[in-house]
């Protein structure tokens, strides 16, 4: 049968077919929907069954798209502030023209004035905007402060920079099949025998554009099995034949005890470690370090569950491979480059890098928009290199800087806090809550230096949120992904599982896509460079689509799901060069690391405990003694988004504080509780969840928090101080070069919240569950 | 001949997909479903791992400090289980089915696991299933 085109008339309705991304958001999964419109209102959504990744099925945050299309909250037009006024919910609706005209007015003072680099431009995780964020820094406004405000730049990537500088590129990804149409039934495709989920909940994080229920798909009717690293149980992981239950933040010694078992029992590839990687020896000496034994008394992971991982995880049954899927909590670990190293050394050394049910790798790619950009902003001298030498952080943390185009976001904070090397004016936020989101650390510290800092601030965004009300004087809609034709290429292009198409349904708000905003404000500001870009469709041709496709072939063919190829080092196709092997200096995956050991680190991979942990601080662990991890996502939301998306509340009402049952029995706690979460940065409140998921010594807490029903105004700012966990994470508590944060490795002590403590700050206020 | 659905609940990730895809497809009002999901677990599937004797010879004076924070307290298998329960309100999405579609739960189901048929077509699907399957005639 042939697909669908991509709109049909039906029965009244228009039916566009489309490929979601964001804003609202998520990462580029870009599963498929069709959007039933009706005079022009958006009538019905559902999924796309002809899609072939996702093939009907959706999650509930795009099912209720429509309730956030048309929230009576949403940013329908611009909005300006007097800036008298910052913290007061006082906004005047002015024409996109003029609020155009505003932002070139205020961006020719300020670099003309200041210097282009007294502009930061912020961008936040996952949505559409990541993919443009330093170019619109580079060569829409002219500046080279590019800030993602996550501690350490953790998320993502960590794991992307490992893998370039120890294979140079080409992101490993479980072999979900998804680049063959017919998907698990294609001939010649094998099954992964074992997945290995380390740090990661694919199945509600979907995570960098991996449909996390393709777990399920193959458990369920391709034979797969499981095993999970992590400190908690997951739904997922209660079908793991192994759960390595880890304490948080020891990743990095139960990894390199994987490696022992691997290498002294002699379970790895001898000719992939022969033909293809380096330093193997070096490895070898170094994991003896990490018996089992010992590492049961780091991990709590018991010895015998380590031995049956290692030998399940390096096993080629019948031939077959196994996959790991590496998740976040590689970042958010300052020891995570270790852990990342470990991983794909594992993967490496069994022979399971880029092999069918392996972990796929996709190509090294050209035009990058996070490591190319630089050098390309100064081809188009938009940006030269004497204003790059003055991008914050850079020369401190090169390891960070030198891949990612971004400024380093711990040294931002910095900066605007005490205006060395120099005073950061305007500020542009693009898709990025940083006050009361989901990625920044110490938020209260970003709030009040912020407010000192900045003389003008913009955002894009579909709703206010903590900081557009705490800091911004002028706020631009931003168009839903219903709203805009677009391109969804997963994984930000590092490992494309298909090229999607993305197309307008309606229109509703007076504003911009990411893209139409970044091409809007370079054609005024570098109309040299973007005459010959200008419009979204040529820009995807210039720079995105596969060769000889437009973007009228994409939207004829929807979607493109390029060719699958294995063992691609073997082919010349991992190096531009055309030569075998890997893009690394000695052109074979490096277990031992010639770039750490040039950056100053160890060229092997280690153990070190987190900076606050029972180990690392037992006097301190006696006052906050519980282990804590955060982040742990929902269904309903994406980070900090959908809070006001009352359907979407009644599946997942309030932030839970994750605990066993025995430690609320010890504390005094029950189910539904409102209790402190207290360490040595603050406390936060978060309702109580007991629950058997967990280590009696470990508790997880929620990330994210707002709650839009609450007063908007300073000093409530949607009441962001009261649960969001990103309130009490450390500033810089960072790995050695850069990268890492301990928002899933810290501690803390929780307690009861009670009339007598919490005086000044009452329970936040039920959302009110209208009828939308 | 009835009509119904069938739940191959083993798989069912308990992500409410079917509930949210139902509420927004009959535009009913919240706290209103016409499917919706329910939860058991996670709980130990052996005793012994209901309580950890390390964890309260250690705790009886209330100090989770001093338990003892090197080695392991593992656990065996947990039992977790989503049944989404189709309610009064479910009308097996007629208006589709007429149009040779499936009801929205069964399209949307991120596991996969939902099926719909006449009652001796969902018999027979369950019985090759085997286990841990559920037929609903609403």
């Amino acid at each position: 049968m042939a697909a669908k085109p991509w709109k049909r008339e039906e029965m009244g309705e228009t039916i566009v077919r489309s490929c979601a991304w964001s804003p609202p958001g998520c990462h580029p999964v870009g599963c498929g929907v069709q959007l039933h419109v009706k005079d022009g209102k958006l009538v019905d959504v559902e999924g796309d069954p002809e899609h072939p990744i996702n093939r009907g099925a959706l999650c509930p945050r795009c099912l209720a798209i429509k309730d956030v299309v048309y929230h009576k909250d949403r940013i329908y037009r611009p909005q300006i502030r007097d800036r008298a006024d910052r913290g007061k919910n006082k906004w005047r609706e002015i024409s996109l023209d003029e609020a155009m005209d505003l932002l070139e007015e205020k961006t020719r003072y300020f670099r003309d004035t200041y210097g282009p680099e007294s502009i930061v431009v912020f961008c936040g995780t996952g949505r559409e905007a990541t993919m443009y964020h330093n170019e619109l820094t580079f060569m829409s406004f002219g500046s080279p402060n590019a800030c993602y405000a996550q501690s350490g730049w953790s998320c993502y990537a960590p794991r992307v920079s490992s893998v370039a500088y120890l294979m140079g590129g080409g992101y490993p990804e479980i072999d979900y099949a998804a680049r063959y149409a017919d998907r698990y039934d294609h001939e010649g495709w094998s099954a992964p025998n074992y997945i290995l989920l380390w740090g990661k909940e694919p199945l509600k994080s979907n995570a960098d554009g991996f449909w996390g229920h393709s777990v399920v798909d193959m458990m369920k009717d391709c034979d797969t099995k499981l095993i999970v690293a992590d400190p908690r149980l997951t739904w997922i992981a209660s079908k793991a034949d192994v759960h390595l239950q880890l304490r948080p933040g020891t990743d990095a010694a139960l990894a390199l005890s994987l490696l022992n078992v691997i290498i002294n029992e002699d379970l790895y590839d001898h000719d992939a470690v022969e033909k293809w990687t380096y330093g193997f020896e070096a490895l070898q000496e170094r994991v003896q370090e990490y018996p089992p034994e010992k590492v049961e008394k780091i991990t709590w992971v018991p010895a015998e569950q380590i031995y049956d991982a290692a030998r399940k995880y390096a096993a080629h049954p019948e031939g077959k491979h196994s996959a790991i899927g590496w998740g976040l909590a590689v970042d958010q670990n300052p020891n995570g480059i270790q852990v990342g190293h470990a991983l794909l050394s594992l993967i490496a050394i069994t022979d399971n890098m880029d092999v069918p049910g392996g972990n796929t790798l996709g190509l090294p790619t050209k035009n990058d928009t996070n490591v190319d950009m630089i050098s390309r902003a100064m081809e188009a001298d938009t940006v030269s290199k004497q204003l790059f030498d003055k991008r914050i952080g850079a020369k401190e943390f090169p390891f960070v800087c030198d891949l990612m185009s971004t400024n380093h976001p711990d040294s931002v904070l910095d900066t605007l806090e005490s205006f060395e090397p120099y005073r950061l004016r305007m500020g542009v936020f693009q898709s990025s809550n940083v006050v009361g989101g989901a990625i920044s650390a110490a938020q209260t510290r970003w709030l009040e230096a912020m407010k000192n800092s900045f003389e003008f601030a913009c955002a894009t965004e579909i709703f206010h949120n903590p900081t557009t009300m705490a800091v911004c004087d002028l706020v631009i809609p931003l168009k839903t992904w219903v709203e805009h034709d677009t391109l969804v290429v997963s994984h930000y292009s590092f490992n494309i599982a298909f090229y999607g198409m993305c197309n307008k349904a309606i229109d509703v708000v007076e504003g911009y896509s990411d893209l139409e905003f970044m091409i809007e404000v370079g054609k005024r500001l570098f109309p040299e460079y973007w005459n010959e870009v200008n419009t979204p469709a040529k820009y995807f041709e210039k720079y995105l689509l596969p060769p000889g496709e437009t973007f009228e072939t994409l939207q004829q063919k929807h979607t493109i799901q390029p060719e699958e190829i294995y063992r691609k080092c073997e082919k010349g196709l991992m190096r531009f060069d055309g030569g075998l092997g890997y893009m690394s200096q000695t052109g074979r995956i490096e277990l031992w690391s010639h770039a750490y050991s040039n950056y100053g680190d160890d060229p092997l991979p280690y153990f070190v405990e987190p900076p606050r942990s029972p180990i690392s601080t037992p006097e301190l662990f006696k006052e906050y003694p519980l282990v804590l991890t955060t982040g742990g996502r929902s269904y309903t939301s994406f980070h900090s988004e959908h809070r006001q998306i009352d359907r979407l509340r009644q599946q997942v009402k309030w932030p839970l504080l994750e605990l066993h049952p025995d430690t609320a029995k010890s504390l005094g706690i029950e189910d539904g509780d409102w209790a402190w979460i207290e360490n040595p940065f603050g406390r936060v409140k978060q309702k109580a969840s007991l629950t058997y998921s967990l280590d009696p010594r470990v508790v997880h807490a929620h990330h994210g928090w707002w709650y839009p029903e609450d007063d908007p105004e300073e000093p409530s700012l949607y009441g962001f101080r009261k649960s969001n966990i990103n309130v009490i994470m450390p500033h810089k508590a960072i790995g050695k070069l850069g990268f890492g944060d301990t928002f899933k490795c810290e501690i803390c002590k929780v307690y009861k919240v009670t009339d007598d403590n919490d005086l000044d700050n009452h329970l936040p206020a039920p959302p009110v569950l209208a009828q939308v | 001949m009835a009509n119904g659905l069938l739940i191959h609940y083993d798989w069912c990730s308990g992500c409410k997909s079917c509930e949210m895809a139902c509420q927004m497809k009959q535009d009913l009002p919240l706290g209103q479903w016409g499917i919706k999901v329910l939860e058991d677990g996670p709980w130990p599937l052996d005793a012994k791992d209901l309580r950890s004797e390390k964890f309260y010879a250690a705790t009886e004076d209330k100090k989770a400090a001093d338990i003892e924070i090197e080695g392991s307290i593992s656990h065996g298998k947990m039992h977790w289980t989503y049944i989404p329960e189709p309610t009064e309100l479910c009308d097996l999405c007629g208006d589709l089915t007429a149009k040779g579609e499936v009801p929205r739960c069964v399209q949307t189901c991120q596991a996969r696991v939902m099926e719909y048929g006449s009652l001796s077509e969902l018999s027979s699907r369950a019985e090759q299933i085997g286990r841990r399957v559920l037929i609903y005639l609403p």
